[in-house]
């Protein structure tokens, strides 16, 4: 066990770095909304986009076990995919607009995440 | 603190290991463990308080799903 | 206003001091017992990095005393009684899980992809969108794949696992496994072996932690 309390890295490994842009992206701070009486607006901006985010990947996974499951012909997977990619689209547009990155859609949503198997 | 001299490599090697690990703190310490319902007050402004009305809109959503699991459109 | 740390066998068990330097006390309810610290302010929202840590770092001191049930960070009551009526009904059940975690510790496995999305073999009849969609669906058959191979080597080590495919963009798997204390070094071993076999993830592995993911399903959400 390592001496350091907060280092609890027990395999090394050797391309770190690498994995560590990665973990930049789950950072977890930030996953509370912000309170701040003055950007308010940006809050609710970022609980709606989070709550809209999760229900996009809900959609998308089930889409996606449909499609595992063969139960979907090739121009519903393609209208679908079609739908999803807008909705991607649309979502870096508005958060964009609010100064949001994905990170900040990461609210710990408690139980409503866990939807996401 | 110890005066001990470390390489760069070994500095940004640590600072990357804690930063692994503060990851997996959080990941454990806000989404998982022991909840005791409707007891968490952590955050004044919204985001608790929506966590805790949420609960009966997920148990509609499963009830939904399990009503009609393979004829609802996606 | 108390906040709450873990849960453990018996009152005797607590040691240290809690957030913002306040003395930890517990507190019997039925079977168990609570661990807690007294406030007068509430936890900043967000909490700072430091409450974190704190909090864990008396998780982990019980860890060393016994077997505890960590608690998720926030969690307070007005008072002890507050908090005896929400523990003492589950006691019971809290107790059931103190036994099957004694004498073990939580270990994280975390698959991180390298890199970039790589390029998947699609269908080139295949339109735009149907191309995004069977990448996902790619992606998700690779993840699980690993994710296999992953718990076929390590779940032996292990009395119990628990995984979660594709948790966010990027993270193949994330897994918990809860192990004898004893069996810490073997599976740190097997974990370095399996880390040289799997090309094209990077894997992560850190503890030990308190048995955050272990902390029993009926217990932590009840009806």
């Amino acid at each position: 066990m390592s001496q350091d309390a907060r280092d609890k890295v027990l395999v090394d490994w050797e391309d770190l770095p690498r994995a560590s842009v990665r973990l930049d992206e789950l950072s977890a701070l930030p996953r509370r909304i912000d309170a701040d009486p003055e950007r308010v607006e940006r809050g609710l901006a970022q609980l709606v986009l989070t709550l809209i985010e999760l229900l996009r990947q809900l959609m998308e996974r089930q889409a996606v076990r449909r499609i595992d499951h063969g139960s979907l012909t090739d121009d519903e997977v393609e209208r679908l995919g079609l739908a999803f990619m807008r909705l991607d689209e649309r979502m870096e547009e508005l958060k964009g607009e609010f100064g949001l990155e994905d990170r900040d859609l990461n609210l710990d949503l408690g139980p409503l995440g866990r939807l996401l198997d | 603190m110890t005066a001990v001299v470390v390489s760069e490599e070994a500095q940004a090697r640590r600072e990357l290991a804690r930063q692994v690990t503060l990851v997996e703190l959080l990941d454990r310490i806000l989404d998982k463990g022991v909840v005791i319902s409707g007891e968490i007050t952590l955050a004044v402004a919204g985001i608790d308080l929506v966590e805790v009305g949420l609960r009966a809109l997920v148990a509609s959503v499963d009830r939904l799903e399990r009503l009609r699991p393979e004829t609802a459109d996606v | 206003m108390l906040h709450l740390y873990g849960i453990v066998e018996s009152p005797g068990q607590c040691t240290g001091t809690g957030l913002e330097g306040e003395p930890l006390a517990s507190i019997p309810c039925g079977e168990v017992a609570a661990i807690v610290s007294e406030h007068t302010r509430t936890v900043d929202s967000p909490p700072a990095e430091e409450a974190l840590w704190q909090h864990e770092s008396v998780l982990e001191a019980l860890l060393e005393a016994g077997p505890v049930l960590p608690v998720r960070f926030g969690v307070r009551f007005a008072d002890p009684e507050e908090l005896r009526a929400k523990i003492e009904p589950r006691s019971a059940q809290f107790a059931t899980v103190l036994a099957r975690v004694r004498g073990r510790v939580e270990l994280s496995v975390r698959l991180l992809a390298r890199g970039d999305d790589e390029a998947r073999s699609l269908p080139e009849h295949a339109g735009p969108g149907a191309r995004y969609l069977l990448g996902r669906v790619e992606e998700r058959r690779d993840a699980a794949r690993t994710l296999d191979t992953v718990r076929n080597r390590l779940a032996p080590l292990a009395v119990a696992e628990r995984s979660e495919l594709l948790p966010r963009p990027g993270t193949p798997a994330s897994a918990a496994f809860l192990v004898e204390r004893a069996a810490l070094e073997p599976f740190r071993d097997a974990a370095r072996e399996l880390q040289e076999d799997l090309g094209d993830v990077v894997l992560v592995c850190t503890g030990p932690w308190p048995p955050y993911n272990f902390v029993d399903e009926q217990v932590a959400e009840p009806a």
